[in-house]
């Protein structure tokens, strides 16, 4: 390649990478054979380059990486993993909940509590009225203030399976926030002359521990 | 109005889109793991960490697949994690030096071997290390692909002149480098 020559080496570099060639590299190229020369080493050089890049990277990963991407992606999942048997003991947990809820707004006898003891869910009963209570004698057709009631809020306890607390939250703050139709509360029941007490409610789902993490003597050893 | 019947039923939905996201990966799983080891492979060049940043990234592409709305991108998106976890963990302390180690087994292999071929390879690949990232991700994905444009802006996400200019000025580079 000569000094003249220079001035076609970056159109010949692009040549080789296979863009096209202008009539003047072309005509260049009739008459110079050092640059056709080039041209051609240029051009085995980048397809050597593409063989080898290609070779380089047809690289199959070993079989045991199928394997272990499942492993890995179930193992976080299997202790959450969502299992009809599983939901067996939320949807008795939600029946109760539910249950509570609507005895709450029923009539009852102010003497007299019975406190609701579902199958499935485990639900501490209100505390009795302390001696500073002061109930209103019931008249008919008046509404009773809540302010006139003093009682500490009820507060449940539902058993729930491992990772399901969520759900029963989100079902009670439903509640809260009154998404769920509320049982009227404080209203006088003109019929039966009985009272019904307003109650906050609040839920407290309990984790119940999973099998692993259980004492098969069911001692605390910490 | 939300009642346990239908929270019961919400739950029952998101089992049943648990069991699709699972089948659906499980599709995907066996393509995708090849892309998803080369494209670690072509920045780490040692099989077990590119092995290990192709399940970590395929892991996190299963974690996460259900927030991927338009799953055609999913190949791309597989690519991209797959690219920033290797490059990651090349830069940390301890690829180099399993790097180093490796780079004195393959000495011992290129003596045996063909020399000439193994030492191409590895002016290439410093070539490779050396340019900027835009460009040596388009130079990478168009030795694991192919120079496809279309393809290749697909995996990109970038318009088909971006690439092409790229990868031309990728390969230019290349060619000055081993001459």
């Amino acid at each position: 390649m000569s000094m003249g020559c220079d001035v076609h080496a970056d159109a010949i570099l692009e040549h080789a990478l296979g863009e096209p060639a202008s009539a003047e590299l072309q005509a260049h190229l009739r008459e110079c054979d050092p640059c056709r020369a080039a041209l051609e080493r240029e051009q085995r050089l980048v397809g050597r380059i593409d063989v080898e890049l290609r070779e380089a990277l047809t690289v199959t990963p070993s079989p045991a990486l199928l394997p272990r991407v499942r492993q890995a992606v179930r193992m976080p999942r299997a202790q959450s993993a969502w299992s009809w048997p599983r939901l067996l003991p939320i949807a008795a947990g939600l029946a109760a909940v539910a249950t509570l809820l609507v005895l709450r707004g029923r009539p009852e006898a102010v003497p007299s509590k019975q406190p609701a003891t579902p199958a499935m869910a485990v639900a501490r009963p209100p505390d009795p009225p302390s001696p500073s209570v002061a109930v209103p004698t019931p008249v008919p057709g008046r509404v009773v203030r809540p302010a006139t009631v003093r009682r500490k809020p009820l507060q449940f306890e539902v058993l729930v399976p491992p990772g399901e607390a969520e759900l029963l939250a989100r079902y009670a703050a439903a509640v809260r926030a009154q998404r769920i139709e509320a049982p009227p509360a404080g209203v006088e029941d003109a019929r039966s002359q009985e009272l019904v007490v307003p109650q906050l409610q609040q839920i407290v789902p309990l984790e119940v521990k999973s099998l692993a993490d259980v004492n098969p003597e069911g001692v605390d050893h910490e | 109005m939300h009642g346990p019947g239908e929270i019961l039923a919400e739950v029952a939905v998101t089992r049943e889109a648990s069991f699709d996201l699972e089948h659906e990966f499980e599709q995907r799983l066996g393509d995708s793991s090849k892309l998803a080891f080369r494209v670690a492979y072509s920045v780490l060049r040692q099989r077990e960490d590119a092995e290990d940043v192709a399940q970590e990234a395929l892991v996190r592409a299963y974690q996460n697949l259900s927030s991927l709305r338009d799953r055609e991108r999913f190949r791309a998106w597989l690519v991209r994690i797959s690219w920033r976890l290797a490059i990651d963990h090349r830069r940390s302390g301890k690829r180099r030096e399993l790097r180093e180690q490796a780079a004195v087994v393959d000495e011992q292999q290129s003596a045996e071997d063909e020399a000439a071929q193994s030492e191409f390879r590895e002016r290439m690949w410093r070539a490779i290390d050396d340019l900027p990232e835009p460009l040596r991700v388009v130079a990478v994905l168009g030795g694991i692909e192919g120079y496809q444009m279309n393809e290749l802006a697909a995996l990109l996400e970038l318009p088909e002149g971006t690439v092409k200019s790229r990868l031309h000025l990728a390969r230019k580079r290349l060619l000055q480098a081993l001459r």
